[in-house]
């Protein structure tokens, strides 16, 4: 039997923690534990009126953490233990906590045995964390739903209007997405008022087909996960409120996603990401090399210092009177074309990148050409540009695997699916282990979402209802 | 029947249940461009206080615009998620009316900046002039009680009880047919934020 732990229980207590613990609480502890600290809770485990073992919970938010649990010696290896951890999760769980996390010694095998049976997780290290100076795993558990938890998610930060539903296994039940790029198209890019106008029109629609092609009800989907930030501020809040919607009325735990995070994780869908892993992230809004020392460790080592590469591709599509978008066209038009235009590869030092010292070398060979009254190979052009501004980034990110050794590099964002890039990684990356995107995962999409959720959920990372949008935000945060 | 009163549209946020003809729950707050962080907190007052299932609702009543663009669309997008997905009814009422109320001889003014005002006229609830938009100069107080913006017109701004005005404008509840294709009433275009 399970029950709250009384003054009474403490002399019964005390012994308990002297024999299990090096550095046992004193009775004064205990009693402070039991009056004063208003986020614990200490439960005995009685079997035939004796105490046999006990646990302290503490509840903080979400997160319910396990900070004492004990089996008196002689009860010990007859599944106790077991019993008192399960009786403490559903303590917890029907207390409203959605994750339950621990400490524990590194060399403590049976209790770590004990733990993964109950699907707690290694989530972080802490080196020299015991007087003793043993190390410590940190172990979280979700305390919702079962092994295959599922997720639906939300994407609005652009102009893609998107939802998916996904499980742990990375099973897709349904991946819907809507662009707006024709619409953009016209204007030669993205408006953020007219952006946000048709968020609002497509959003209920998108979700609604996502719920019917999934074949599930909300009520079996464990939690709600939508793109807290970066992206437009009116096109992110449609998302958000969407999220919040759902996790409002059907009371789900709300998962805040990096978009660029769900640009790397939906790499998963190919294969299990190996650590530490490079990331090379390139869109319209972003170029970067992401250090990933874990799934929840993301460092920027490098980055643009003007222009994102796609924006570059836009501009430069600009300048030769092509449409918008301007990636697609380039790689089609450079497919035709070769280096006959000699242009300037950007000099940064670092592993930083920069693009609009190449974009005004186009700018200007245009003007010059055109005064001349010579006609451009728009070909030769899109060729040249291509060339210099790709290689430029391939030479930056065997910089970067040279001062950063990682297991595996992936490839992540829009401009993933540039043909050329593509090639280009594969000729210069043999050594390691390398992950393109396949072209459907490349584009904005909900999937992606969805993908990263599940590490934030993995670590018990979710965020209120009343959380603020992050137009600015970093990987790193 | 059960319905939930959202209004993000302007300068407050203001939610309100209401069953058959009584407010039995409301809240209402001053908070400009914050409706985004806040609705929810507010929603959650007003469940919790009625001691009311979220999911009891039979229907969802939402300010649909003019406003500020972003605020308009908190609300049609809860409106809009919830309605297609719970399912329940949905229905709409222009920001101007729902300030108004069923006051008498009513002047519904907001601000649409660069010198023009939304604007409606209503009677008891009864429409004397439809929502439009003009520059403030052609817009005059005379015989008229004036609610929203009165400072625009030398008055004292005022906006009401909203969530009263929600219940006196019920008559006038729009039933949105498809759900999937309702969209703010913006008033301006958005072409004209492409100049």
């Amino acid at each position: 039997m399970i029950e709250r732990m009384k003054k009474e229980d403490l002399d019964e207590i005390v012994i308990i923690e002297n024999e299990a613990f090096t550095k046992p609480w004193d009775r004064d502890y205990f009693i402070h534990e039991i009056d004063e600290n208003e986020f614990s809770e200490l439960y005995v485990y009685r079997v035939d009126n004796e105490i046999i073992g006990y646990v302290d919970l503490w509840y903080m938010f979400e997160n319910c953490d396990l900070t004492k649990i004990a089996i008196k010696r002689d009860f010990r290896h007859h599944g106790y233990g077991n019993r008192l951890l399960n009786e403490a999760m559903k303590i917890a769980k029907d207390k409203g906590s959605e994750f339950m996390h621990l400490e524990v010694d590194v060399n403590n095998e049976d209790a770590i045995r004990l733990y993964r049976k109950n699907h707690f997780e290694v989530v972080r290290t802490r080196e020299k964390y015991y007087e003793n100076q043993d190390d410590a795993y940190d172990m979280v558990c979700g305390l919702i739903g079962n092994a295959t938890r599922k997720v639906l998610a939300i994407e609005s930060s652009c102009d893609e209007t998107a939802c998916a539903i996904i499980d742990e296994n990375r099973h897709v039940y349904s991946s819907v997405v809507t662009s707006q790029i024709d619409v953009h198209a016209r204007f030669g890019g993205v408006i953020p008022e007219v952006a946000s106008r048709m968020h609002v029109e497509q959003i209920s629609t998108i979700v609604d087909q996502a719920i019917c092609q999934s074949g599930l009800t909300i009520d079996e989907i464990d939690a709600i996960a939508y793109t807290i930030g970066p992206g437009l501020i009116g096109s992110l809040h449609v998302g958000a409120t969407a999220a919040k919607s759902l996790a409002f009325f059907y009371d789900k735990p709300l998962i805040g996603v990096h978009h660029l995070k769900g640009h790397i994780f939906v790499n998963e869908m190919i294969k299990p990401l190996e650590y530490p892993l490079m990331a090379l992230v390139v869109s319209g809004g972003h170029t970067e090399l992401v250090y990933v020392e874990n799934d929840n460790s993301f460092k920027i080592i490098g980055t643009t210092l003007d222009d994102a590469i796609g924006e570059a591709y836009d501009k430069v599509a600009r300048i030769m009177h092509e449409a918008y978008p301007g990636g697609p066209v380039i790689d089609r038009l450079a497919k035709e074309g070769k280096m006959s235009y000699q242009l300037p590869t950007p000099k940064v030092g670092d592993l930083n990148f920069s693009f609009s010292g190449l974009k005004n070398a186009v700018n200007t060979l245009v003007k010059k050409e055109t005064e001349k009254g010579n006609e451009i190979n728009k070909n030769d052009l899109a060729f040249s540009f291509q060339e210099t501004a790709l290689r430029f980034l391939v030479n930056k990110t065997k910089k970067a695997l040279e001062q950063y050794p990682c297991k595996c590099l992936v490839l992540a964002g829009g401009v993933a699916a540039n043909s050329r890039l593509r090639e280009l990684m594969q000729e210069n990356f043999k050594d390691i282990d390398l992950i393109l995107p396949p072209l459907k995962y490349c584009t904005d999409n909900a999937l992606m979402i969805a993908c990263a959720a599940l590490h934030y959920l993995k670590y018990g990372k979710v965020v209120s209802l009343v959380a603020s949008s992050k137009p600015g935000m970093s990987i790193e945060d | 029947m059960l319905t939930l009163c959202i209004d993000t549209a302007y300068k407050y946020l203001t939610c309100a249940l209401i069953k058959d003809d009584k407010v039995i729950s409301s809240y209402s707050e001053a908070c400009f461009k914050r409706q985004s962080e806040e609705v929810f907190h507010a929603l959650e007052n007003v469940f919790t206080s009625a001691e009311v299932n979220r999911r009891e609702i039979d229907s969802i009543c939402i300010s649909s615009g003019p406003g500020s663009y972003t605020g308009v669309r908190i609300a049609m997008t809860i409106a809009k998620v919830i309605g297609q997905i719970l399912p329940c009814e949905v229905y709409t009422v222009s920001t101007l009316r729902l300030y108004a109320g069923n006051r008498k001889n009513c002047l519904s003014l907001m601000d649409a900046r660069a010198g023009r005002a939304y604007v409606a006229i209503f009677d008891e609830g009864k429409t004397v002039l439809a929502d439009t938009i003009l520059p403030v100069e052609e817009i005059s107080a005379e015989d008229h009680n004036v609610i929203g913006d009165g400072s625009l017109l030398g008055k004292e701004d005022d906006y009401g009880d909203i969530a009263r005005s929600f219940l006196a404008v019920k008559p006038y509840w729009h039933k949105v047919e498809e759900i999937a294709y309702l969209v703010p009433d913006y008033l301006k275009e958005s072409e004209s934020y492409l100049k």
